[in-house]
């Protein structure tokens, strides 16, 4: 099959899981929608990865092979299925399938934008030349997705602990405890950021060798660091000084928001040397 | 002494370190929202004269060397090493210190706990429950008696999780040192090398200055190649790196990520272009000298007649063009004038009027006023390489203090501090109650899903005495 199919294929199966998941949440007492849901993803997800895999091929039978991970439309389609990779890992741990709620229109948004994206497989730049490339770009769309099921978590936290007269919406009895859903936000957030500061080091280590500095204070480097230190003081803010809930919820929210804009922000608004995702 | 203390507690405080960060990060935002390093014309175009006396002044054009944003820096590695110092005895001693046996022995008040009761088992269980223990949990129990019937063991795991925040932090402190290693030992420079020829310093733009580099490099040959789609697919320069006597010591090529290091000196592909060399035939209209020069640009030579004379090209064009207006008032032709330089003349007064001279249109030097005639005779195009030059002796400790991160991160955040204790105690004949209890340190709330493996590791050893019961 096409990749393009296999693309469009999968945007459809992620939008019905998405609607699976919104009739579990409406009509909580069946299990059926939410396994659905799961059922879907799972295929979604496969879908997509053949699509990544044909892509692959495809560079090599087109004489120009290189691991699908070179610009803007191979980063999103790595994005999206990252996200729904790490939602499927979680989603086994948790009681409810809730999540899917918030992750999945995520998840089919990033696939869907990729139809607005050059989709043409290009050749490698003499700077994309080197073995950092899939070290780094692995490990940056790991922590990114990382943060981005922990900014779902913190959704989920703040729409729990709304205080509502009564005993609230039937979607808010049916989340899991708020202190778990604080827990789990700051576990993803723990593992995102490792994988984010491996990906800064591995982009220092590329730009060594390609360049010749590790950091020039570039706006790609710059905005690396800006989410670096927001979530180091997350961290710090959480297990040294005990915050917790909303605040952290909050935390969690900005965390997120620089994370999109060094993602997409720099590359769109900002020039420096990172120019090769724009396209 | 008090306000001495009270300086260091704040300091090495954890709500210093987060406002550090916010900080570093907002001032940070700025310096990505104005362009840097521009000249002060170029942010008056963009931002109006007001607001590039507000960026110059604050040094926002820059704002990455400012005192400000180093001074944050400095506070923060201040911070970090204060904070690491101040808490990492208490750390090490606390982690040294035996556990003491928690008054409520039934576990009770324990979030994750297990009794396990085996009706028929008796001193033979007691004897070997400390093999039992170590089977399950590793060796390292500590074992002890506290009543006749009563056992109880503590089991520590992953201990050295608890240091993960200080290999962190180290590694913070020893990148920034890198850093620091790097400015005041290290060089960054960069070298244009025309095909053919050769270089023995560098020129820094920051200071203005050339250092020599002790040995000199040639650029053989320089390779651009293409993609069939029209992208480039390799730059290339082939080098020879000669000593002081000139004999070759290297040859090796320079590509975009393969950089040559030689003598902790690294050279990497950094740009490329093309430069011209121009023939020129000059002659001083007074006595009727003639010479015939061959230059690149900014090269000044020596004009016939006047040795205190000199001249020097300061562009070429290929083809010069000519504004449409004055393609109309003369009989310029409207393609192009074709190959020009434009020269200029060196004297004690100073420069002279630049001017350009036409290949193709030779009898205009005629016209010209002054003591000299030039005509372009022909010119050469010749491929340059740029080269980034750069030493810096920090790289390796950076490098080191990213592993250190890297590894302080796994174990502060992935691995967690874990204390199990496992009590026996005899309540009758034959009967024995033995009791699993067990806490994360450091992420209590993630530890149920670890607790149930531990769990059932304890059973499954414990399972031949659950055979008669």
């Amino acid at each position: 099959m096409k990749e393009s199919t296999l693309i469009g294929l999968s945007i459809f199966i992620y939008l019905a899981s998405w609607v699976s998941y919104l009739v579990h949440a409406a009509f909580g007492k069946k299990k059926g929608p939410g396994i659905v849901g799961d059922v879907l993803v799972v295929s979604g997800l496969l879908a997509q990865t053949s699509a990544i895999g044909v892509r692959w091929w495809e560079s090599y039978r087109l004489g120009i092979g290189h691991a699908p991970l070179s610009n803007l439309y191979e980063s999103m389609i790595f994005f999206s299925w990252t996200i729904a990779l790490i939602y499927l890992l979680v989603a086994r741990r948790l009681e409810t399938r809730l999540l899917g709620v918030f992750v999945m229109p995520l998840v089919c948004l990033s696939v869907a934008s990729t139809s607005l994206m050059n989709q043409q497989i290009q050749p490698l730049v003499p700077a994309l030349q080197s073995n950092w490339l899939t070290a780094h770009v692995v490990t940056c769309f790991l922590g990114y997705a990382a943060f981005a099921v922990a900014f779902c978590f913190s959704l989920l936290y703040l729409l729990k602990s709304r205080r509502t007269a009564g005993a609230g919406g039937y979607f808010q009895r049916s989340l899991p405890g708020a202190e778990l859903l604080d827990e789990f936000s700051y576990r993803m957030i723990a593992v995102g950021f490792p994988l984010m500061s491996l990906g800064i080091i591995t982009g220092a280590a590329w730009a060594n060798s390609a360049w010749g500095s590790y950091w020039t204070w570039d706006p790609k480097e710059t905005w690396s660091l800006i989410v670096w230190l927001i979530y180091a003081a997350y961290l710090h803010a959480r297990i040294a000084r005990g915050w917790k809930g909303r605040r952290a919820a909050i935390l969690s929210l900005v965390g997120f928001a620089a994370t999109m804009f060094c993602y997409l922000g720099v590359n769109l608004l900002l020039s420096g040397l990172h120019s090769y995702a724009t396209g | 002494m008090r306000i001495l203390d009270t300086l260091i507690q704040k300091l090495a405080g954890i709500r210093l370190t987060i406002l550090l960060c916010i900080l570093l990060a907002f001032v940070s935002l700025i310096g990505t929202l104005i362009p840097q390093n521009l000249t002060a014309t170029q942010y008056a175009n963009s931002y109006g004269p007001v607001a590039v006396k507000i960026i110059m002044s604050l040094g926002l054009h820059d704002i990455y060397h400012t005192l400000g944003f180093v001074s944050l820096l400095c506070l923060l590695a201040i911070n970090l090493l204060t904070c690491s110092v101040k808490r990492f005895p208490n750390v090490w001693r606390a982690l040294q210190r035996e556990h003491p046996v928690p008054a409520d022995r039934g576990f009770k008040s324990w979030k994750n706990r297990e009794t396990f009761v085996l009706s028929a088992a008796g001193e033979d269980l007691e004897g070997r429950l400390e093999e039992v223990v170590s089977r399950a949990f590793g060796r390292g129990a500590q074992s002890r008696v506290v009543e006749p019937q009563e056992r109880v063991f503590c089991v520590e795991r992953r201990r050295h999780a608890r240091y993960g925040p200080y290999v962190a932090h180290l590694g913070i402190l020893t990148i920034l040192l890198g850093g620091v290693v790097g400015i005041f030992f290290g060089f960054k420079g960069r070298l244009t090398l025309p095909e053919g020829q050769e270089a023995s310093e560098v020129w820094l733009p920051k200071t203005g200055e050339s250092i020599p580099l002790g040995f000199r490099i040639r650029c053989d040959r320089f390779v651009v190649l293409f993609y069939p789609g029209g992208s480039p697919k390799e730059y290339r320069s082939e080098v020879s790196l000669l000593d002081e006597e000139g004999a070759q010591v290297v040859e090796s090529e320079i590509r975009v990520n393969h950089p040559l290091t030689y003598r902790g000196i690294t050279f990497y592909q950094s740009s490329y272009g093309e430069i011209y060399e121009t023939t020129m035939r000059v002659r001083h209209r007074e006595s009727g000298q003639e010479t015939v020069v061959t230059t690149e640009l900014n090269r000044p030579f020596v004009l016939p007649g006047d040795p205190q004379v000199r001249a020097m090209a300061v562009a070429f064009q290929e083809n010069m063009r000519v504004p449409a207006e004055m393609v109309r008032r003369t009989t310029f032709p409207a393609g192009g004038l074709g190959p020009a330089v434009r020269l200029v003349t060196l004297e004690d007064k100073g420069f002279g009027r630049p001017f350009w001279v036409l290949k193709d249109f030779p009898e205009r030097a005629q016209t010209r006023e002054g003591p000299y005639d030039f005509r372009l005779e022909g010119y050469r195009s010749i491929s340059y390489t740029g080269l980034q030059v750069t030493r810096d002796p920090g790289t390796p400790l950076v490098w080191a203090g990213c592993i250190l991160l890297v590894v302080g991160f796994l174990m502060a955040l992935l691995l967690d501090h874990e204390i199990l204790w496992v009590s026996s105690k005899r309540q009758g004949p034959g009967r024995v109650t033995v009791t699993l209890a067990g806490r994360g340190i450091r992420h209590p709330a993630v530890y149920q899903s670890r607790f149930e493996r531990q769990k059932a590791r304890l059973r499954k050893e414990l399972a031949p005495w659950f055979r008669d019961g």
